[in-house]
């Protein structure tokens, strides 16, 4: 590999930024994003809908198209920066080295193929020696049943479950390095979410598939993630070991987002007020300052960078208070 | 989703047939502040928002552009250029462009430049008769039978699909051959195959708007069917039937030279740019440019008409 | 999918029978006297114009006239051409392969050149290339066909003297006429020289037509390449490496391709009229030359008759359409 990288990650993201060209201005939509995936780890995404997360995690395999714009960062897979490749590259390292899962099945995989077409069209093109046999084999691999049946059958005859297996079959096909899995369970029931969770989990566990699951609801991701990234208007607020996050949240932001989903043993708290701000163009300060209940003075001009908190390793948090895990909403020490 | 297009004519609308559907901005996760709204009603600033976006791209300003300097030279055009378009200069036959004659005259010695302008006259309001009448006997057509439904709405239809059984053109020729030809019978030759589409069309929209959620209210709350049909379903109709007539205007515009050119339009002698050409064709081997000038003009038009219809549409299409 | 074909074929006769019914009406309702035009016009022999009027039953009552109009037609009998002194079925036979000729080679060259400007519009959308695209196909739909075919007669024929203007054959010679379609039959003959020759007679009328089918499809072929290119699968292909030529020709084609082909039959409408227009200008002796040449003539048995035949094509094309619409859409093959 040239250039040897700097980290011992396996995808490297430094100072990621997208913006969006449109009528009413220009949306800085991610602003200086840096993370790191480990090979075979599974690092979960978090955020609203507008957060950034989805553009961030389709300019992973350089799929950002107008009037989308990367205006400035690296994307590093293995040491290649994925940003700088050139279109037959960038082909290559496509479902080869990285895969994406898409948020919904039936629209996402071709109405008029039948299934085994499609995963063997996605073989073909990395030149896969035997894509038929293959096939067959990755559909016993994300339990579908009868699955010589189901290749000859198009994607309207299968559930919806169904589908999002043979989506996850195929981001499998070549055996990447990582896969991208852009809110996988949102189109699904719940039953079938975990499921589809649980299959997520076993793949990663089993095959030492890298995997970043990204979803609006940090419940999908606190059961299977080993990492998280919370993100907000374009930024990453808080990051750190899911139990660590979960257990001890440093960002408001963070701990308003637990408090709206309801768990046992934890009483909600007042949801979260408010909106995020437009990103046209962003805020100047803090951009939760505006919903922000402990908001201090220096919040709205001046926007915190993410620090370690408390001296946890890899827990960190952008924010101005010196949040201490005793002060978690919900919950009496 | 790939849905067959239903008929040709109806491609031009039926973007505003269709009920709109949400923004799609979940591949761009912009938030979703300042979006237009897509309403039944609308705001007092709508008007001249169509107008700015009917001239936003060059190609639909300059259709519309064509289309207005078309109107004005064939009405204003023969007070300015006051030559008899019927009389013969005999001495002057079949003669080069000059000062007397800008484009020369005809194999009787008549002014083409005058007899264009004349004829546009003819084709130009003919056609616009038949378009306007068509569109008022079709969209009535296709109002009452999407509204009312039922067996009433299956009866106008199979007629409908009658005269759609053969292609407009050449119903149109047997009508204006059954009829003899003249100016009345040709605009009833046009209406005729024209009146389908226009019926088909509004009736689609009809459909579509009957079951929005103001018109459900509206019934719910009692408002009598006709004033419902009135007030809201018709006015929603509005759009679709501006653009389905300037469309068609193009259209009819070549079925109306059509004729002439077959010698089953206008009589003569009165100009028209249809039957011109017909007379122009027997010597285009010594006369090119009188070939060229009724057939530029006819071509111009029809492209205008065309590009404004497509201006228009998008114009008064929300998410274009 | 059976019960669509029923259906469809159940409408066939009934639409069918309203045609007839109209060109029965449009035949009574036009001035002149059929007996009359048959025997020969003013100057003929009332006794004889008497006996065809009693031969032809037209002083039955109008309904029963049109029954038995009804019942020789589905016998096959489309009557006699007065122009022609010959039965209809006839010399439409004779007539039918140059038409056919026209307007196969007009699709054969307007189909691929219409769908290539179409595909090239929607991939460069909003940039000059699209914009180029779409005033061509709109230009095309606009331009008067009957003048167009003048223009370029003027170019290539009187201008530059390139290509025949006129006609199916150089004056003086004869093809040995054994399908009707003079491309085949100089073949079967084995003479390369007038094959050729056949060529460039069809050159002109053949180019001229297919700007029809060319300006309809470059239109849909965007709308539809557009409409695809935008759906997610279009981007899950992308997203997993899937060449952009495959992509397109291969994948978003089998898509797009679908709903165009309920158009080719929509299209067919706008082939005839230009057939009917092209025939007339390069004089080629085919059925819309035909058609017009009884329309002036007034010999209605023509008239009706290519009216029906016209009408039966249009149905059974939109008939075949749907049925291959419905054959090719893996959605609607099983339900």
């Amino acid at each position: 590999m040239p250039g040897a990288p700097p980290s011992d990650a396996l995808l490297e993201v430094r100072d990621l930024s997208i913006t969006f060209e449109g009528r009413h201005g220009r949306t800085h939509a991610v602003r200086g994003v840096s993370f790191d995936v480990a090979a075979g780890e599974l690092v979960g995404i978090v955020g609203e809908s507008g957060c950034g997360k989805s553009v961030t995690a389709r300019a992973l395999l350089g799929l950002v198209d107008a009037p989308g714009q990367i205006t400035d960062g690296t994307i590093r897979l293995d040491g290649d920066d994925v940003l700088t490749m050139d279109a037959r590259t960038l082909r290559s390292v496509r479902g080869r080295r990285i895969a994406m899962v898409f948020q919904d099945p039936m629209t996402s995989l071709n109405p008029v193929f039948t299934v085994g077409r499609q995963l063997i069209d996605v073989m073909r093109a990395h030149g896969h020696p035997s894509p038929e046999a293959r096939a067959l084999e990755l559909l016993e691999q994300v339990e579908i049943p009868a699955p010589a049946l189901r290749l000859r059958q198009y994607p309207h005859e299968l559930s919806g479950g169904m589908r999002q297996r043979v989506m996850i079959a195929m981001a499998l096909a070549n055996e990447p390095e990582v896969i991208v899995a852009d809110e996988p369970t949102t189109a699904l029931d719940v039953t079938i979410q975990a499921q589809i969770l649980d299959l997520l989990r076993r793949i990663n566990r089993d095959q030492q598939t890298a995997i970043v699951l990204i979803s609006h609801s940090l419940d999908v991701v606190v059961d299977v993630a080993e990492r998280v990234l919370v993100f907000y208007a374009g930024r990453i607020v808080e990051s750190g070991p899911t139990s660590r996050v979960f257990e001890a949240p440093a960002h408001p932001y963070t701990r308003a987002l637990l408090g709206v989903v309801p768990r046992p043993g934890r009483a909600a708290v007042e949801p979260l007020a408010g909106s995020p701000p437009s990103l046209a163009p962003p805020p100047a300060g803090c951009a939760f300052a505006p919903r922000c209940r402990a908001r201090l003075d220096r919040c709205v001009e001046d926007d915190p960078a993410l620090d370690v908190v408390d001296g946890t390793p890899g827990h960190a948090a952008a924010c101005w208070l010196d949040v201490s895990p005793r002060h978690e909403p919900g919950r009496t020490a | 989703m790939t849905t067959p297009p239903a008929d040709l004519p109806t491609e031009a609308t039926a973007a505003l047939a269709a009920p709109l559907p949400e923004a799609e901005l979940s591949a761009a996760e912009l938030p979703t502040a300042g979006l237009p709204e897509a309403g039944p009603r609308r705001s007092h600033g709508r008007g001249r928002a169509v107008l700015r976006r009917l001239f936003r791209s060059k190609l639909s300003g300059a259709g519309v552009l064509v289309l207005a300097v078309v109107v004005v030279a064939v009405t204003v055009g023969p007070f300015v250029w006051t030559v008899d378009p019927n009389e013969q200069d005999l001495l002057a036959r079949s003669a080069n462009p000059s000062a007397e004659h800008p484009l020369g005259t005809d194999s009787l010695g008549r002014d083409v430049l005058s007899r264009v302008l004349h004829g546009g006259r003819a084709s130009l309001s003919i056609a616009l008769v038949a378009v306007a009448v068509s569109t008022t006997i079709g969209g009535s057509i296709g109002l009452v039978a999407g509204f009312v439904r039922g067996v009433t709405d299956s009866i106008l239809m199979r007629l409908m699909d009658v005269l759609l059984a053969l292609p407009s053109l050449l119903l149109a020729l047997l009508v204006s051959a059954t009829l003899g030809p003249s100016v009345r019978n040709t605009v009833i030759a046009v209406v005729l195959p024209s009146i389908p589409a226009d019926a088909r069309m509004v009736r689609s929209v009809v459909l579509s708007v009957r079951e929005r959620d103001f018109v459900l209210a509206a019934r719910a709350s009692g408002v009598r069917p006709w004033r419902i049909m009135v007030r809201h379903v018709l006015a929603n109709c509005l759009g679709t039937v501006l653009v389905m007539a300037s469309v068609s205007l193009g259209f009819v515009l070549l079925i109306v030279a059509g004729l002439g050119f077959l010698g089953l339009g206008v009589p003569p002698p009165d100009a028209e740019w249809g039957a011109m050409l017909s007379d122009a064709s027997t010597y285009i081997v010594s006369r090119p440019v009188v070939v060229l000038a009724p057939g530029l003009a006819i071509f111009l038009t029809a492209l205008a008409a065309n590009l404004t219809g497509d201006a228009l549409r998008d114009a008064l299409d929300p998410r274009a | 999918m059976r019960a669509l074909v029923l259906r469809r074929l159940a409408v066939l006769p009934v639409l069918l029978l309203g045609t007839t019914l109209l060109v029965f009406v449009l035949g009574r309702l036009a001035p002149g006297d059929p007996a009359e035009l048959f025997a020969g016009g003013h100057q003929a022999d009332p006794e004889v114009i008497e006996r065809v009027r009693t031969e032809w039953g037209l002083e039955d009552p109008l309904p029963v006239q049109y029954a038995r109009y009804v019942g020789r037609v589905v016998r096959g009998d489309l009557g006699r051409s007065t122009t022609q002194q010959a039965d209809v079925t006839d010399v439409l036979g004779r007539r039918l392969p140059a038409s056919l000729e026209l307007t196969g080679g007009a699709l054969l060259i307007g189909v691929p050149v219409g769908v290539g400007l179409g595909v090239a519009a929607a991939r460069h959308r909003g940039r000059a290339l699209d914009d180029a695209s779409r005033l061509v196909a709109m230009a095309g739909a606009s331009a008067p066909i009957f003048w167009v075919a003048l223009v370029l007669g003027y170019l290539f024929s009187v201008r530059l003297g390139w290509l025949p203007l006129s006609g199916r054959l150089p004056p003086f010679t004869t093809v040995d006429e054994v399908t009707g379609f003079y491309t085949v039959d100089a073949l079967l003959q084995g003479d390369l020289d007038l094959f050729g020759s056949v060529l460039r007679h069809l050159a002109l009328p053949v180019i001229t037509l297919a700007i029809v089918p060319a300006a309809v499809l470059a239109r849909f072929a965007r709308a539809s390449f557009l409409e695809v290119l935008g759906e997610n699968y279009i981007r899950t292909a992308h997203a997993y490496g899937i060449p952009q030529r495959t992509v397109v020709w291969r994948l978003a084609a089998r898509n797009a391709v679908l709903p165009l082909i309920t158009l080719l039959s929509l299209l067919l409408p706008a082939l005839i009229v230009g057939a009917v227009l092209v025939e007339n200008v390069f004089s080629w002796p085919g059925v819309g030359s035909f058609l017009l040449e009884a329309l002036q003539a007034r010999d209605y048995a023509v008239v009706q008759s290519v009216t029906l035949i016209v009408a039966a094509i249009y149905a059974l094309t939109g008939l075949a359409a749907d049925v291959a619409y419905a054959a090719l859409d893996p959605r609607t093959r099983r339900s």
